[in-house]
């Protein structure tokens, strides 16, 4: 298996419920990949496995290192604890050389350094999330499983998680699971589709976006409104369009290959001023919701 | 830090070692105590009340004691061992340590902390009970104070081991804690089987009270099946730990 980290039809079942039926996923070396799903569709039974908390009812898993930092979806830790001894104590048990500058060095870095010297009972549930994922980077892990990270943050503290992971590109193979589509969409180069226990999808985000690419093109003019729009209408390849109250040209296309190479073409022999043109933007969780459904 | 220092650590910021230190040194106070005036106190209560004691001698000063240890003192020792041991009670706690650490790291400096706190506390307060005997009533012979003060300490550790084992059946500390004394309980009720009440934990106990009123040393066999039984519990908790999911 080339994949830093990797599954081979991994099922786990409670009893009568299969949390993950026969999934394989393939984490490349490097990448950060968001496995993302609604709630209950195995994610975090899925990480619980690749952490070793969790055995498969069948199947195998495969983590190319032993330096691996992992972050529950609920950071905690003894109260009496404070910040920097928790991050210590990740640093110690790491026992990869890290030096004690690492731990000071990284709750700053994760908006925690005032606060370091205090004991984590004191810590809002943001800043709990903050300090685990301190605990999880502070030996430089070269794979880490993130489990929402994100989820319980402030815009600012979210913000400042998501450049945290994003930083990691290149440096650690991340397995990142969410359910807010919009974080995976910024950080992520790789994705995985998770639901009901079941891999829908897994590849390139960019791969997956294109697939599902939109048939609708917004058109942005400085004049002409009206002759732009009759003349998209005559061409055969147009199927339907509309100008919106702001006077941009909504064009449903029936055929996308042709109006890649001829929508610019059309524009140009009306004369007018054309300020864009764009494919309408295909979100993540539209496609989401449309490989889910 | 390190997870040596990390129970080292709870043991102090959660007060737990005042706990232990408290208990066992209240009855270490009050054992001696009470044998020298009970008979004045029940004195003053009537001719008939003092009658119904039996006589008093300086041993029991470190019987009351040892008395009190084995029951309350127990119970503190199984509280504070159960929110030590029982560490996949805070699973986000026990997710952060055991995918840094094996079990067997977790565990043992926990095991050996508790112990170490509970037999402290026991020799802290046997120490306050042999001194406030020897003040009260009479000095008793140091060896057979140490030597029986060792056996009851041997019986903590096999506590300990009792209650590390509870806690790889269940999670809950509380459920921990009063299923190990409920434990403790049952072999103390097989002492009462005589063929094996000299191969039972629950001997030592009452090694100390023998001892001092000049019982003979019979006590290799329990010490020999308490050290295979503290061996045995330790293995078999590590085993189970290792293969119970979070």
């Amino acid at each position: 298996m080339d994949a830093m980290v990797g599954t081979d039809a991994v099922s786990k079942r409670y009893q009568d419920v299969v949390a993950l039926d026969r999934v394989d996923l393939a984490v490349p070396a490097g990448s950060v990949y968001g496995l993302v799903g609604p709630n209950g569709a195995g994610k975090t039974t899925m990480l619980g496995i690749l952490a070793g908390l969790r055995d498969p009812t069948s199947g195998s898993i495969h983590v190319g290192t032993t330096s691996v930092g992992v972050l529950p979806d609920t950071p905690k830790f003894d109260g009496w604890l404070t910040g920097r001894e928790v991050v210590d104590l990740a640093r110690t048990l790491a026992d990869n050389g890290t030096p004690p500058e690492a731990v000071d060095r990284i709750l700053e870095a994760a908006g925690l350094a005032s606060a370091a010297g205090r004991r984590s009972r004191t810590y809002s549930r943001g800043m709990l999330q903050r300090l685990g994922l301190a605990a999880a980077l502070v030996s430089n892990p070269e794979v880490l499983l993130l489990d929402e990270p994100a989820a319980a943050l402030d815009p600012a503290g979210r913000r400042e998680v998501l450049d945290l992971v994003s930083d990691m590109h290149g440096q650690s193979t991340v397995l990142f699971s969410s359910h807010i589509l919009e974080d995976v969409q910024e950080v992520c180069d790789q994705i995985g589709i998770l639901t009901r226990g079941q891999l829908v999808y897994q590849g390139s985000l960019g791969g997956l976006l294109d697939r599902h690419v939109s048939n609708r093109y917004l058109i942005r003019v400085r004049s002409g409104v009206e002759t732009v729009r009759s003349l998209l209408d005559a061409e055969p390849w147009v199927t339907e369009s509309s100008i919106s109250a702001s006077g941009v040209i909504a064009v449903v296309i029936g055929d996308i290959p042709t109006a890649e190479r001829r929508l610019v073409e059309v524009l140009a022999a009306s004369g007018e001023r054309v300020v864009s043109i764009s494919p309408e933007s295909t979100s993540l969780e539209e496609v989401f919701l449309e490989v889910t459904k | 830090m390190t997870l040596w220092k990390l129970e080292l650590l709870r043991l102090w910021r959660t007060q737990r070692w005042l706990i232990l230190l408290s208990v066992f040194g209240v009855f270490g106070v009050l054992g001696p105590l009470t044998v020298r005036f009970l008979p004045d106190l029940m004195e003053s209560l009537g001719e008939d009340a003092v009658g119904s004691l039996p006589p008093l001698t300086t041993p029991d000063g470190i019987a009351q004691y040892i008395g009190n240890a084995t029951q309350l003192g127990i119970l503190a020792v199984a509280f504070v061992g159960a929110a030590s041991l029982a560490f996949d009670s805070n699973v986000e706690m026990s997710i952060f340590l055991r995918t840094r650490a094996s079990v067997r790291e977790i565990f043992t400096p926990r095991f050996v902390v508790t112990s170490a706190a509970a037999v402290v506390a026991f020799l802290f307060g046997l120490t306050l009970a042999y001194i406030g005997t020897g003040l009260l009533l009479d000095w008793l012979d140091i060896g057979e104070v140490v030597i029986g003060g060792a056996l009851f300490s041997l019986y903590l550790v096999f506590a300990v081991a009792v209650i590390g084992f509870v806690s790889s059946l269940i999670k809950r500390v509380p459920g921990v804690a009063l299923l190990s004394v409920g434990i403790l309980i049952v072999v103390g009720l097989l002492s009462l089987v005589s063929p094996l009440a000299p191969w039972l934990p629950n001997e030592l106990i009452g090694a100390i009270d023998s001892l001092i009123r000049g019982g003979d040393f019979d006590y290799w066999r329990a010490i020999i099946v308490t050290l295979v039984l503290i061996v045995a519990l330790v293995g078999i908790t590590v085993r189970r730990l290792e293969t119970r999911e979070v």
